[in-house]
């Protein structure tokens, strides 16, 4: 197993996407108000890729971008990343922010995350932990994820989803894998709106 | 092998077709067949709301793809594939108005336990941000046992891969299969993982339109022009342990009042005024006591048959069900029952056309002992003012009047004289000149309509309205044919549901009712000219109000075409307006698809209304005295 995820095949394989995909043709205007949600649950600490502790709380006011994964993953996690990586690009930085949570914790040493997240956008955060740590934020989030052993080492099963936070910290949608940047840019700036329409009512 | 690949399966993560180019050419849509898979069964499920829902009413005569998949699904060549797919539908249908109008997308979820309705509004939630148009509705049930039919009648395998220890579910297996299914709710194509490509599926729906053209039928969402409007069941799989029906529980009627007033007092487009007798006049308080009364089935001798029992509000206040109505106990009429749509404008009523009026009308029903089975009008008029929730009420509707043979036929004339329906497609291009609302095959039929077919020298199209009728009685031979006909022909019989027996008509007769005679007018007047003459019925609606005849012999308007095309039942009685019309298929689909297109706008709100009444049952609020 490489040390690094085949940047290569990350890069054939988002080209691959990028080409294929239509992309969302109209703009939304958005009229429908997004019911209150119970929020995700308790806040959470993590490590951060620069090494310093990770409070949830500092999220407060900005739209998240959530995504699981690993490190190591061939091609679930580097296509979603990327999609993650130009939306925050087309994205104002104090309106949003993207969050990768390692399930691989053991491998995902901070210095790996380091790299990895960087290379998608230099916004981007990665967050690694305990083994209980992560499961415990992974619970919150309604996630499960297992581990496969292949051969002389091993690979994680986790779903695919990107959860979008309100600046409550509150669960607001869910975009399933295969989601445009197009679409997740459109995505938080709908969900920004709602939010402000709703602070608004106060 | 199941398409449930993992990382470690693939090694380095093949993606499935779905995800790239397409590598080939595909046919021209429309020169290939999609031959029906069997029925996509009905079930109940869980909306993005928590309500409970059918999947027939997702089915709504619109093109469905569906697929089951779950929110912790990790197989990226599984769910994550159809969710792809579905995406790039979803992103097509925004500027692809026959696509956004004739598909609807629908996810229902493999994990009932993990996968809420809030779960499952999440996606739906992210997806209102992915362009307004086209629907994708994402379902769940409310535990395993609700999901097991559904999987089991869609062949949809799943396994559950469970911690011995600790019982949690740790993932869920399942073979990727997504369902096409067409406007009939028949399952058309099922896909694979090897075949999950949105070009091929944009493909096969393009098929199905031109399918529905060719037929000559109006677009999808057109041609039912009704959402609620359906046989409950159609008994199809009726035999299999897994049948689901698909009739809709009291509990699910949820009604919603409607101004049943005002619809008749300015009737909709297509329509003239109402004739109004001039000593009923229409009131609110009449029409809510006749809506009342109507639904209740307390008056029947035996407490059990409403008069909506026969006219069913959702089959066109007619019977989709049964060729010939069914009264209490089981007891068999000779006839089918007939709309009530627009029945204001009738000026005979009956299939032989024996009576004049709403008012008197009332009375065959309620007296005949196969329908109503009251003993007598004195019998009915007790029962009723003996009824508490009745207190008042009639004195109030007709001016301090009691029950009364004629203030209970005014008051169920109001209701039913209310019923009108118009504003169809045909009204809106031909009274609204609208050039849009009527599509090409449904304008050659009309040509046809009141051209080389000659319907209209009996359902009469006038210059500002139209009733489809010219309130007379005919003889089409069909009445001639079932009484002269095919004596020795066997019966076939159900024994047990899916098995069947054919019986010797010899047999036959020495165990059963013999069948009864029926020679229409001839009945009424006993002139032997006027054997098998029956009224010409309105046209309106009628794609909801099949069957079709006096004697519902025929289920399709496609059938009822081709027998007027080939010339009815030719013999010496045969009314001279009927005779062989040389229609080509081409052109009968034509005037199948006017036909179609004859259906008024405001019918699910009159079906609400119906829903909005109180059923008279006699286990509440009776009143009545020992």
């Amino acid at each position: 197993m490489n040390a690094r995820p085949g940047s290569r095949l990350i890069h054939c394989l988002v080209g691959a996407l990028l080409l294929t995909s239509p992309g969302l043709l109209l703009s939304a205007p958005v009229n429908a108000k997004a019911e209150s949600l119970p929020s995700a649950g308790d806040s959470f600490t993590l490590t951060a890729h620069d090494g310093s502790r990770f409070e949830s709380d500092r999220l407060k006011g900005k739209i998240v971008l959530l995504y699981f994964g690993f490190t190591s993953c061939p091609d679930v996690c580097p296509l979603e990343l990327s999609n993650i990586g130009r939306a925050l690009h087309a994205l104002p930085d104090d309106q949003v922010t993207g969050l990768f949570v390692t399930i691989d914790p053991s491998r995902d040493t901070v210095e790996r995350l380091a790299s990895y997240v960087t290379f998608f956008h230099p916004d981007l955060i990665g967050l690694t932990g305990t083994e209980e740590e992560i499961r415990e934020v992974a619970n919150q989030y309604n996630i499960s994820y297992r581990r496969i052993e292949q051969g002389t080492s091993y690979t994680m099963e986790h779903p695919a989803n990107v959860y979008v936070l309100d600046p409550e910290g509150t669960i607001r949608a869910m975009a399933p894998f295969g989601s445009t940047s197009e679409h997740l840019v459109r995505l938080v700036r709908g969900i920004a709106a709602d939010s402000a329409a709703m602070s608004g009512q106060d | 092998m199941p398409a449930h690949v993992t990382h470690a399966d693939t090694g380095s993560g093949i993606l499935a077709l779905g995800y790239g180019p397409l590598e080939y050419e595909l046919p021209e849509p429309g020169s290939y067949g999609l031959p029906p898979l069997g029925a996509a069964r009905d079930a109940q499920v869980l909306d993005e709301e928590n309500r409970r829902i059918r999947l027939h009413d997702l089915y709504d005569g619109r093109i469905v793809l569906l697929n089951f998949m779950f929110s912790r699904c990790s197989d990226i060549n599984g769910c994550p594939l159809s969710s792809y797919v579905f995406n790039r539908l979803k992103s097509t249908m925004q500027d692809d108005p026959e696509l956004e109008a004739g598909l609807r997308l629908v996810s229902l979820s493999l994990d009932p336990e993990r996968d809420t309705p809030e779960v499952m509004k999440l996606y739906g939630n992210n997806f209102r941000f992915a362009g307004t148009r086209g629907d994708w509705d994402f379902v769940t049930t409310d535990s395993e046992e609700t999901l097991k039919p559904i999987l089991d009648a869609y062949g949809q395998d799943m396994q559950k891969l469970v911690d011995a220890k600790t019982g949690e579910t740790l993932d869920i297996s399942h073979l990727l299969k997504v369902f096409l299914i067409d406007p009939d709710r028949k399952i058309r194509n099922i896909y694979s993982v090897s075949f999950l490509h949105a070009d091929l599926l944009l493909n096969d729906i393009r098929s199905l339109f031109l399918e529905a053209d060719g037929k000559g039928a109006v677009p999808a969402l057109a041609r039912s022009g009704s959402v609620l409007s359906r046989p409950g069941d159609d008994k199809e799989g009726y035999e299999s342990e897994d049948y689901v029906t698909d009739s809709l529980a009291l509990t699910d009627r949820k009604g919603e009042g409607f101004d049943l007033l005002g619809l008749a007092e300015s009737p909709p487009l297509g329509l003239p005024p109402i004739p109004e007798p001039p000593d009923n006049i229409l009131s609110r308080e009449k029409i809510e006591l006749g809506r009342k009364l109507f639904y209740d089935r307390r008056l029947s001798i035996n407490d059990t048959f409403s008069c909506a029992m026969c006219h069913i509000p959702e089959q066109g206040f007619s019977n989709n069900e049964m060729a010939t109505a069914v009264g209490v106990e089981g007891r068999s009429v000779r006839r089918n029952a007939p709309t009530l749509y627009n029945v204001a404008y009738m000026e005979k009523l009956f299939h032989d056309g024996r009576e004049e009026n709403l008012e008197q009308q009332i009375w065959a029903p309620f007296l005949a002992r196969n329908e109503m089975a009251n003993p007598s009008v004195g019998y009915l008029l007790g029962k009723i003012r003996s009824f508490a929730d009745y207190e008042g009420m009639f004195e109030e509707a007709f001016d301090g009047r009691p029950i009364g043979m004629e203030t209970l036929g005014m008051a169920i004339a109001s209701y039913e004289r209310t019923l009108l329906s118009a504003n169809s497609p045909f009204d809106r291009w031909f009274y609204g000149k609208d050039e849009t609302a009527l599509d090409d095959a449904a304008r050659r039929g009309f040509s046809l309509f009141t051209g080389k077919a000659g319907c209209s020298s009996c359902h009469l199209v006038n210059r500002d309205h139209a009733l489809f009728t010219d309130h007379r009685l005919h003889n089409a031979g069909l009445g001639f044919e079932n009484s002269i006909g095919d004596a020795f022909k066997p019966s076939r019989v159900t024994l047990a549901p899916g098995v069947f027996l054919d019986v010797d008509p010899e047999v036959m007769a020495s165990v059963g009712e013999k069948p009864p005679g029926d020679v229409g007018l001839y009945e009424i007047t006993e002139d032997p000219a006027d054997r098998w003459k029956f009224r010409t019925p309105t046209l309106r609606n009628v794609a909801l109000t099949a069957p079709y005849m006096h004697n519902g012999q025929f289920s399709t308007l496609e059938e009822v075409v081709e027998f007027y095309n080939r010339g009815g039942v030719d013999h010496e009685l045969l009314s001279p307006l009927i005779r062989p019309l040389g229609l080509d298929a081409g052109e009968q689909e034509d005037l199948v698809a006017f036909l179609h297109a004859l259906t008024g706008d405001n019918v699910d709100a009159l079906v609400l209304d119906a829903f909005a009444a109180p059923v008279g049952d006699p286990g509440q609020n009776s009143g009545r005295d020992p």
